[in-house]
């Protein structure tokens, strides 16, 4: 019964928070001073697009009946719940007109899940598995190395960690093409041994990249948590039981130590769905993040609305899981 | 961060590997020309539809395989009739009735003649579909468009319009007119929602493949195209292959091109440019040397006040800020001494010398201030030059300063400015200038962030102004912010560029741009005429400029009186022309336009592009 309400409660908090969440992002563009058509009518000016200003005039007028921007912010309200409860339908992306935001999100999701999934689960099981040992094992000379390489690397900005890696990697040591793209010339997407070899060969150094800034978190805070657990009582009692160092570091220590970073973990996995954006852009990989940038920066609503709602309901999923299963992991937590 | 990316950039490339980029088999590094896209990732590849809102023409679309009725060469100023055979023809004294006659032979990409059909269906497609955003010009304009016989199209107008030709040519970039083959677009339904992939066209090269992602497209020489407009035109373009290819930010680019991955490079900054002629012996832009880049951009950068806002409405205020402005230390610290002073309201470009510089060049020496003072100071350029001469040899003299700086600019003079401030009510104190209803003086000019020129102008002239005592700031903003708050008149001063002109017959930008019908009150939406400036006698003369054909020489004498206008009011001032920096590695082709061989614009992302390609001549390196 306690676990129903629990569940209850939690469910109805998530449709609360994606409700309240959308309705935000629906609402901030619309009253800040951003405007599709001004964004459109901007770039073809931008351009030096020699166009008589009566032919811009009626330009910005045709240009909102287009895109329907037309009626109350209201009513546009209403027509968006509509639409995305009835089919999903985002609506057709304004600076990408006529191109529909789910076929634009669908094109770009699979790179950004591919590559950032990979990459935070590589990034956390490297990070968790060292940083318990050093943390464990805070006395040896292996562990106070990692730990001053990850206070190195953590810290740099991870711009310059991207720019360093291209220029090792494919200028100076040009073992990897300097592409953009998900994949080289010629090579489509498809489920084939080319393409898969190509898009890992692509994907390297992005990912590369990520693995990196990614392991200096996780393994700093691993290293962290570990440490203020080999210090309880119960590892202490471990010790005098005369269990052997591993059995101790990955039983007491780490198991325990474990459960804030599942929760990160879980949370990271929701987040994936903002995309990279500094990583789509240093390596012109297709994703997300390049595709909501876009959308901010054109004032294209419909297409900030596709982006964001799927992201709010990664994380809002995500830690919907996570409140359900915790329980399961941690037997200590007791339902209210 | 500029500096730490220059000092990385160049110490890698001291260690010039070569890396040559993977192409699909079959296809030769030798005979493809790789091209830059100016606006990156293409985020809707399969649209190749040039009337669909959100279509791209600079991944080639309009640069090799569209071609326009006219296109202008922008460094000469001649018109090219491309798919045309001469200029239209006026059948009638009021501009109702015209008649333009195609060149014959001229073949779409799927073997199907070119004829005034395709020509007459576009123009009414354009005149009777709400769906296409420019809809409600063309109806409003066009009567009937016919074909008369296989290669003449007869238009009838609802309303005189002497300006014709320049809906259908390319004067800047691209014009909105984009005939279509009637035998494809006459079964769609809905031509703003059409992807039209494959596009077919008449330009000499057709879409080979493309990255479902937007990152490149690669287009192939049409066998026949010598029956494109170019080939009948131009002649045989020289690649057999051109790749559009984004490889993302600066650095990337510059690095690309280091290894001779990138033939041509769009737009790069100062700083970039200076990281890639250090170590690429191949790289080449407009000048050989300082001030290397290509100033003929046809839009001038500078302020714009919001002439509705008090006080910038009083133009012995604003003249006050121009004085307050010092020209000569916003082209150094802003562009590296690279770009030209721009006094007059349309860019300092060669074609203006004749029909407007020249001419009103004793005037504006003797130009003067309602209290007499003559604000004009020809010798700006002479200074710069001397000031750059030790370090890049360039020539001093007068009239090579004037060639490279341009005519000169307004006088930094802050004592004038202080003279005009206080003769209408404003007061000075401790420093500070406060306004003639006693509050202090604060000013917020805003700037396009993702323009550099943009966003520099605000920065420095803030500086200035604050410097002279004004407590003003600089605010830069996205690019739909920008538009949208200049739409709006949300703003005091910005660093837009309204002033953008390429012919000598400016009516549809500035004429008609600045013309007081567009004026609406603050909040509400304009498009043209965002300074709302209200000005009966320039609002008169741009309708009588209405009346004549871009090339009357009429025009350009009513041109002169507007401009003089235009220079005593100052709703708009800039204060320099734009220079870009386009540079091309000259590894694999040779014979770009260059300033010692002036054959066309370097305007790489224009839809004039084409009219470069059969000068390219590959250097035989494999």
């Amino acid at each position: 019964m306690r676990f129903t309400n629990y569940l209850v409660s939690r469910i109805v908090t998530y449709f609360v928070v994606i409700f309240v969440s959308m309705t935000f992002v629906f609402l901030i563009p619309r009253f800040s001073p951003i405007d599709p058509v001004a964004a459109l009518i901007g770039r073809l000016t931008a351009q030096g697009n020699y166009m008589d200003a009566t032919a811009l005039e009626a330009m910005q007028k045709s240009l909102k009946e287009t895109f329907g921007l037309e009626g109350s912010v209201l009513e546009q309200y209403a027509n968006f719940w509509k639409r995305i409860l009835l089919g999903g339908d985002f609506g057709p992306s304004y600076a990408m007109f006529p191109t529909s935001v789910n076929k634009l999100i669908r094109e770009s999701l699979p790179w950004t899940i591919w590559l950032l999934s990979l990459t935070t689960v590589i990034s956390w099981f490297l990070g968790n598995i060292i940083g318990a040992i050093t943390g464990f094992k805070k006395d040896r000379w292996y562990s106070k190395v990692l730990e001053n390489i990850a206070m190195i690397i953590r810290p740099i900005p991870y711009y310059i960690v991207a720019l360093t890696l291209i220029l090792l990697l494919s200028y100076i040591f040009p073992i990897f093409p300097m592409s953009a793209g998900g994949a080289s010339i010629g090579v489509k997407p498809s489920f084939n041994w080319t393409f898969i070899k190509d898009a890992l060969k692509t994907a390297f150094l992005p990912a590369l990249s990520l693995v990196i800034v990614g392991f200096g978190w996780w393994f700093l805070s691993m290293d962290a948590l570990s440490r203020d657990v080999a210090e309880e009582e119960f590892v202490s009692f471990a010790e005098i039981k005369g269990l052997t160092e591993n059995e101790i570091m990955f039983r007491y220590v780490m198991k325990n130590a474990m459960l804030p970073q599942i929760t990160a973990l879980a949370l990271s996995m929701g987040t994936i769905f903002n995309g990279a954006l500094i990583t789509e852009i240093m390596f012109s990989y297709p994703g997300i993040g390049m595709l909501l940038y876009r959308a901010i920066t054109s004032a294209d609503f419909n297409l900030m609305m596709g982006i964001i709602t799927i992201s709010v309901f990664a994380v809002a999923t995500a830690c919907l899981v996570v409140d359900i299963l915790y329980p399961f992991i941690d037997p200590r937590v007791r339902y209210r | 961060m500029k500096k730490v990316f220059m000092l990385m950039t160049l110490l890698v490339l001291s260690f010039s590997l070569i890396f040559a980029i993977q192409l699909p088999a079959g296809i030769s590094r030798s005979e493809t020309l790789i091209c830059d896209i100016d606006g990156g990732r293409v985020g809707n590849p399969n649209l190749w539809n040039p009337y669909a809102p959100g279509w791209r023409g600079d991944a080639g679309l309009h640069t090799v395989v569209m071609e326009y009725m006219w296109e202008i060469n922008s460094q000469t100023g001649k018109w090219v009739p491309l798919l045309a055979e001469g200029f239209p023809e006026a059948l009638d004294d009021t501009y109702t009735k015209w008649r333009i006659r195609l060149k014959e032979g001229i073949y779409w990409s799927d073997g199907v003649e070119f004829t005034a059909e395709d020509v007459a269906f576009s123009i009414m497609m354009l005149a009777t579909h709400e769906e296409i955003p420019i809809y409600t010009f063309w109806h409003g304009l066009i009567k009937e468009a016919k074909a008369e016989d296989k290669y003449t199209v007869y238009i009838e107008l609802k309303r005189p319009y002497a300006k014709l030709i320049t809906l259908f040519a390319s004067v800047v970039w691209g014009p909105q007119f984009k005939v279509v083959p009637k035998h494809i677009w006459e079964k769609v339904d809905d031509y703003a929602k059409f992807e039209n992939n494959p596009p077919v066209f008449t330009g000499p090269y057709v879409l080979k493949d493309y990255d479902p992602s937007g990152y490149w497209f690669l287009y192939e020489k049409r066998k026949d195209w010598d029956r494109s407009g170019l080939g009948k035109t131009v002649g045989e373009p020289t690649p057999k292959y051109i790749l559009y290819y984004t490889y993302g930010t600066e650095e990337k680019r510059i690095i690309a091109a280091a290894q001779h991955n990138l033939d041509q490079l769009v737009a790069l900054t100062p700083e970039g440019w200076d990281a890639l002629r250090r170590r690429d012996k191949y790289a080449m832009a407009w000048y050989k040397s300082f001030p290397w880049g290509w100033p003929e951009d046809p839009c001038a950068k500078g302020i714009t006040f919001n002439c509705a806002k008090p006080p910038f409405d009083n133009k012995l205020v604003r003249w006050a800020l121009i004085l307050a402005i010092d020209a000569v230390e916003v082209n150094k610290r802003g562009f590296g001494g690279t770009v030209k002073y721009s006094p007059y309201h349309i860019p300092p470009l060669t074609a203006y010398k004749e029909p407007y510089f020249d001419p009103l060049d004793s005037w504006i020496r003797e130009f003067s201030l309602p209290d007499g003072y003559k604000p004009f100071d020809p010798e700006i350029p002479v200074k710069t030059a001397k000031e750059y001469a030790p370090k890049y040899d360039i020539p001093t003299d007068p009239e090579s300063a004037k060639d490279m700086f341009g005519y000169g600019w307004w006088k930094y003079d802050p004592v004038e400015a202080e003279k005009l401030l206080k003769s209408q009510g404003f007061t000075k104190k401790d420093g500070k200038w406060y306004l003639p209803n006693g509050e202090p003086w604060r000013i917020t000019i805003v700037g396009h962030g993702a323009f550099n020129d943009s966003t520099r102008i605000a920065l420095i002239v803030a500086d200035q102004w604050r410097r002279f005592g004004i407590d003003a700031n600089a605010q830069l903003v996205e690019a739909s912010a920008f538009t949208a708050m200049h739409q709006t008149g949300d703003f005091e001063v910005s660093t837009g560029w309204p002033g953008c002109g390429a012919i000598a017959d400016f009516w549809s930008s500035i004429g008609n741009g600045f013309h007081k019908r567009w004026v609406k009150p603050i909040g509400e939406v304009t498009t043209s005429n965002v300074q709302r400036w209200v000005n009966d006698e320039y609002s008169r003369l741009a309708d009588e400029m209405e009346k004549y054909q871009p090339t009357d020489p009429k025009v350009v004498e009513i041109g002169r009186e507007m401009l003089k206008i235009l220079i005593e009011e100052q709703p708009f001032t800039p204060i320099v022309g734009t220079t870009k920096i386009v540079p091309v590695d000259t590894y694999y082709w040779e014979g770009w336009p260059t300033f010692d061989n002036q054959y066309m614009a370097p305007t790489w992302w224009w839809g004039n592009f084409k009219l470069i390609l059969p000068h390219l001549k590959p250097t035989g390196r494999k």
